[in-house]
């Protein structure tokens, strides 16, 4: 996976942290003694350790979740470098490194080592946690054959079909791209954004706030009722005594 | 000596959590991009281990922002938090899915829609080729063929929403309950004005009854005729 030369480069930086930190820990213990080195070593390890185990104890329990993970997706970016999001064939999402090719076209590399070539120019990237992010999806017989136009009859541009008055030309591949029917998407996309919100929206505001909360003339009365008995025996209680 | 060795515990323990970020960053930089990508990927399942469901929003003046999202069953939707406002995201689409292992969608600020990469590439073309008349649309059903790139994109995920059906925003369910919340304060209340003087006259009428009773009731019991005797002492 990694040259010579890049490992030894890891395995010196490993190497000089673990020697910085042993040199902190001889420092405690020939100015403050071994008890003083004792509690950075433990405090060292216990640091280390405390997030990872923290996240995979508590998971989405964590307070400030929101917050932790937004850091996380920066530490992420940062570690990338660039990064690429794709929709891969399936529909899963991949956070992954954006690379480049010799020739300067950019890919992505899914965990299955399949490749995905991204049309885009740097500037066409997204800015998210310090780093730039290409977002895309995965074009494959998988998930675009539900869309895709099978029959493309002619490359004329001579309408051959008149549909309410209005001249349709055929389908047709003018910049070597993948014809999709709009049909489909349209069938697709039906119903969505509707005011099915705002009806739930209104209907929980009308069960929880609503004119049906108050009370009922037949409890009313029951209430009443009782209250002139509780005052006529209380009355008669005081008067008796 | 007890402070002193406290404040090596601090040291250590603020250097080890440096650590599990600094730490997997220098082994990125100098790892190259095979290195650099096993790091970001262990922090972004770090990440969904953490938000354990999120959203990456395009919002409305351009840029993406990630946001947990948590399921509000009283809407059948996502409630989710973006620039402090807080709204709903439905799954109309069925494009929502997993970003390592957890649930993650890509969803736009202004609609209460998750989309996708290729949505929004669909909304794109779509756009361009009605704008350049390859797209003819009308109410008889013409032919709605258009093209997308070959490779995958980087499409303007904003623009996603052209394609879709209906124009509900992402507060509409939010908004509409707070209007009928308030719609309602006049009858939110249990007990009215009236009820209340009702139930007070109910008592008061109770315990007038009962003073009434007593008073003036209390020497009937019995019933008969009076008749006053008078005892004489005797006459001589």
């Amino acid at each position: 996976m990694t040259d010579r030369r890049t490992q030894l480069r890891i395995g010196a930086a490993i190497l000089a942290t673990i020697g910085i930190l042993a040199g902190f820990g001889a420092f405690a213990w020939y100015g403050w003694g071994p008890i003083a080195a004792a509690a950075f070593g433990g405090a060292l390890v216990l640091g280390g350790t405390l997030p990872p185990v923290t996240i995979l104890m508590l998971r989405d329990g964590l307070p400030l979740k929101g917050v932790l993970g937004v850091g996380l997706a920066i530490a992420a970016q940062v570690a990338f470098g660039r990064a690429a999001l794709v929709r891969r064939d399936d529909g899963e999402y991949e956070w992954t490194a954006l690379r480049e090719d010799g020739s300067g076209r950019y890919f992505a590399r899914l965990a299955d080592g399949r490749e995905v070539p991204i049309d885009a120019e740097p500037g066409e990237w997204y800015r998210f946690g310090f780093g730039d992010l290409a977002i895309t999806e995965q074009k494959t017989r998988t998930n675009l054959d539900e869309y895709r136009v099978v029959a493309t009859p002619a490359d004329s541009d001579q309408p051959t079909d008149e549909r309410a008055g209005v001249p349709v030309k055929p389908p047709q591949v003018e910049q070597g791209g993948i014809p999709v029917s709009l049909a489909t998407v349209g069938r697709r996309v039906r119903g969505s954004a509707s005011s099915e919100l705002v009806r739930r929206g209104r209907d929980k505001a009308l069960n929880d706030e609503g004119g049906m909360q108050a009370l009922s003339p037949l409890w009313t009365m029951a209430f009443a009722t009782v209250l002139l008995l509780v005052g006529f025996a209380m009355t008669a209680g005081v008067m008796l005594i | 000596m007890v402070v002193l060795t406290l404040t090596w515990a601090l040291l250590g323990l603020l250097l080890g959590l440096a650590g599990y970020v600094l730490l997997p960053w220098i082994l990125a930089f100098l790892g190259g991009v095979e290195l650099r990508d096993r790091v970001g990927r262990y922090f972004i399942k770090q990440m969904q281990t953490v938000v354990g469901d999120s959203t990456l929003v395009a919002r409305e003046q351009g840029g993406v922002d990630l946001a947990p999202v948590s399921f509000d069953p009283e809407f059948s939707a996502d409630r989710v938090t973006v620039g402090g406002e807080t709204g709903h995201l439905s799954d109309d689409l069925n494009l929502k899915s997993r970003l390592a292992g957890k649930g993650f969608g890509l969803a736009l600020e202004s609609h209460p829609v998750y989309i996708s990469p290729l949505f929004a590439e669909f909304a794109d073309r779509a756009s361009d080729a009605l704008h350049d008349d390859r797209l003819a649309l009308t109410d008889g059903g013409a032919r709605l063929d258009f093209e997308i790139a070959p490779d995958p994109i980087v499409p303007e995920l904003r623009g996603a929403h052209r394609l879709l059906d209906g124009d509900a925003r992402r507060r509409y369910g939010v908004l509409a309950q707070s209007w009928a919340e308030k719609s309602q304060e006049k009858f939110g209340n249990r007990v009215s004005v009236g009820q209340t003087l009702l139930l007070i006259g109910a008592f008061v009428a109770g315990s007038g009854m009962a003073f009434l009773v007593l008073k003036y009731g209390g020497d009937a019991g019995g019933g008969g005729v009076e008749v006053p005797i008078q005892i004489a002492g005797g006459l001589r």
